[in-house]
C-alpha cells in the first residue's frame, strides 16, 4: 500500500511500512490473539466529521479491503459508545424477549465485540476493537482489560510519533494541536524544535552555535 | 477437623444461597433504591411498575438542579442504567427503584452535578444506593462525607470498582463505609466471593449476565458496573426480611453468606 492509499497516513501521517505501524499492526494481533477474536481494527478519530474512520484491521483479509476507510459516528454502537465514554464496551447480541431465543442482531454483524479508546488524557485519539463471530463467544472482564492496555500503549505510540515528527519539522505547534494543550510541554517543544533548527545551520557556524549554547547552558547551571 | 469444618460450612453457605433463592420469590417488604446512573428506561416490560420516583441533574449556569422528570418515560442516556436497575429488580422483586440521573450520553458528570446528586440521596434516606460508577480522587473528600452520613443515617451505598483500576479503583468503593464490588464469572448470580482486607471486598457476578437493553429487548453484560446490582439485589433481599438491619449488620451477613474469605 502506498502512502497516498493508506488512511492511517493521511489521519495519523504515520506511513506504511514503519516501525510506529508495525507496532500498531503487533498491538492488534497481540489483543486479538490474547483475547480469541477473529478480527481486530484501528479506527482514529475525525473531529470534523464527528466520526471513527477504520484505519487498520488485521485478521479476515477481505475485512480490510471492505473496512478501510468506513466511517463509524460517534456514540454508535459499541465503538461509538467506547469513543464518547472513554471507557472500554462489550457488546453481546441483543434478544427480543426474556427466553434469550430470538436474536436482534443484523446479519454479518460480529457475536461479540470489545471495543477500547485510544485517549491522551481526555483527548480522543482513536478505538481499537476485537470482533468474533463465533456464536458462542463472549469476551469477559479480563478481555476487556487486556484490549485496554493494548489501546493505551497504541495511544502512546501515536503520541510520540507526533512529538518526533513536530521536534524533526522543527515545525512551530499549531493552536490546539495535542502538543499544545500542556504548557510545559509547549516551551519544551519550542526549546526542542529550536535546537533541530540550529543544527541545520551552515556547518561554518556550528562551532559558533555550539560555543553560544554551552555559555547559556553555565549561566543557567550557575544561576 | 478443618476438612470436617470446611465442609459444613459449604454446606452452610449452599444452604443460605438457596435460602437467597427463596427469598427471592416469596413475599417481601418494598426496598426503595436510589439508582444513580444514566437514567433507566422505564417504558422497558423488565420494569415496569418498578420505577417509583425519577430525576435528572441539570446544569443552569454554575449550578446543579434535581429536576423530576416523567417516571413513565426513557430517561437514559446510553443504556447503562436501564442495565443496571434491571439486574436489580430481577433480583430483587422486592425492589422499588428511584432514578437519579447524572451521567450523561459521554457516561461524564461533573464536580457540582455530583454532589448535587449526592445530596438529593441523602434527603430521599433510601435504605439502598447503587452508584455502578468510578468517581476520580478529586472527589475523595465530598464521597468520605457522603458515605458516612449515609451509614449514619442506615443508607447502605453499594458502589463499583474502577474496571481498569488506573490510577486507582475508584471511589467511592474504596471507602470502608461504602461496599465495593468487583466482577468475576460465577455459575450462579447468587454466588458471590468476600476479600478479606482488600478495599474492594466484595466480588459478584458480573461476566455475561442478563440486563434489559434500553429502548427494548434483552442483552448481556460484563463489567463491574453490573456486579454491583447483584450486591445491591442482595441488600434489599435481606432488608425484605429484616427492614431493621443495620448497615454493618447486612455487610457482616453478605460476608457470612459468601462463597469464600480470603
Amino acid at each position: 500500500m502506498t502512502a497516498a492509499e493508506s488512511p492511517l497516513a493521511s489521519t495519523l501521517g504515520i506511513l506504511p511500512r514503519t516501525s510506529e505501524e508495525t507496532v500498531l499492526r503487533l498491538l492488534l494481533e497481540l489483543g486479538m490473539r490474547v483475547v480469541g477474536a477473529e478480527e481486530a481494527s484501528l479506527l482514529v478519530h475525525e473531529p470534523r466529521e464527528n466520526a471513527l474512520v477504520f484505519v487498520m484491521t488485521i485478521g479476515r483479509h477481505e475485512s480490510e479491503q471492505v473496512l478501510r476507510g468506513q466511517k463509524v459516528p460517534l456514540g454508535r454502537g459499541v465503538t461509538g459508545l467506547a469513543a464518547v465514554t472513554g471507557e472500554v464496551q462489550i457488546g453481546a447480541p441483543t434478544y427480543k424477549d426474556l427466553d434469550y431465543a430470538e436474536r436482534v442482531n443484523e446479519k454479518g454483524e460480529p457475536e461479540a465485540v470489545i471495543a477500547a479508546p485510544m485517549l491522551k488524557g481526555d483527548e480522543l485519539i482513536g478505538v481499537i476493537t476485537a470482533v468474533s463471530f463465533d456464536r458462542a463467544k463472549r469476551f469477559g472482564q479480563k478481555d476487556g482489560e487486556v484490549m485496554m492496555c493494548c489501546a493505551m500503549i497504541a495511544a502512546v505510540v501515536v503520541e510520540q510519533h507526533q512529538r518526533l515528527k513536530a521536534y524533526e519539522n522543527a515545525s512551530p505547534i499549531p493552536s490546539g494541536s495535542p502538543q499544545s494543550r500542556n504548557e510545559s510541554d509547549a516551551t519544551d517543544l519550542e526549546i526542542v524544535s529550536t535546537v533541530s533548527a540550529l543544527m541545520r545551520c551552515p556547518s561554518a557556524k556550528r562551532r559558533q552555535v555550539a560555543a553560544l549554547l554551552s555559555a547559556v547552558q553555565a549561566i543557567i547551571r550557575d544561576a | 477437623m478443618h476438612s470436617v469444618r470446611k465442609t459444613h460450612r459449604a454446606a452452610l453457605i449452599s444452604t443460605l444461597q438457596q435460602e437467597l433463592e427463596r427469598l427471592s420469590a416469596s413475599e417481601l417488604q418494598v426496598v426503595s433504591v436510589c439508582v444513580v446512573d444514566s437514567g433507566i428506561d422505564a417504558s422497558h416490560p423488565a420494569l415496569a411498575g418498578r420505577v417509583s420516583e425519577a430525576y435528572a441533574i441539570h446544569r443552569e449556569g454554575g449550578e446543579a438542579k434535581v429536576v423530576p422528570v416523567d417516571v413513565a418515560a426513557n430517561n437514559d442516556a446510553f443504556g447503562h442504567g436501564t442495565a443496571v436497575a434491571s439486574i436489580i429488580c430481577d433480583l430483587a422483586p422486592n425492589a422499588r427503584i428511584i432514578d437519579v440521573r447524572l451521567l450523561d450520553e459521554r457516561n461524564r458528570s461533573d464536580l457540582t452535578a455530583m454532589k448535587k446528586a449526592l445530596q438529593f440521596v441523602l434527603e430521599k434516606k433510601t435504605r439502598l444506593v447503587n452508584l455502578s460508577l468510578a468517581a476520580p480522587h478529586q472527589m475523595h473528600d465530598p464521597l468520605v462525607r457522603f458515605c458516612e452520613r449515609a451509614y449514619y443515617q442506615d443508607q447502605i451505598v453499594v458502589a463499583a470498582k474502577r474496571n481498569l483500576p488506573i490510577p486507582d479503583a475508584g471511589y467511592p468503593a474504596v471507602l470502608s463505609s461504602c461496599i465495593g464490588v468487583d466482577t468475576q464469572a460465577f455459575a450462579s448470580r447468587f454466588a458471590f466471593k468476600f476479600r478479606k482486607r482488600d478495599s474492594i471486598e466484595f466480588v459478584a457476578m458480573g461476566e455475561d449476565i442478563r440486563a434489559a437493553q434500553s429502548g427494548g429487548g434483552y442483552t448481556t453484560k460484563v463489567g463491574t458496573s453490573f456486579a454491583t446490582p447483584v450486591i445491591t439485589g442482595m441488600c434489599a433481599l435481606l432488608l425484605g426480611v429484616y427492614d431493621d438491619l443495620e448497615s454493618f449488620e447486612v455487610k457482616t451477613i453478605l460476608k457470612a453468606l459468601s462463597l469464600e474469605c480470603r
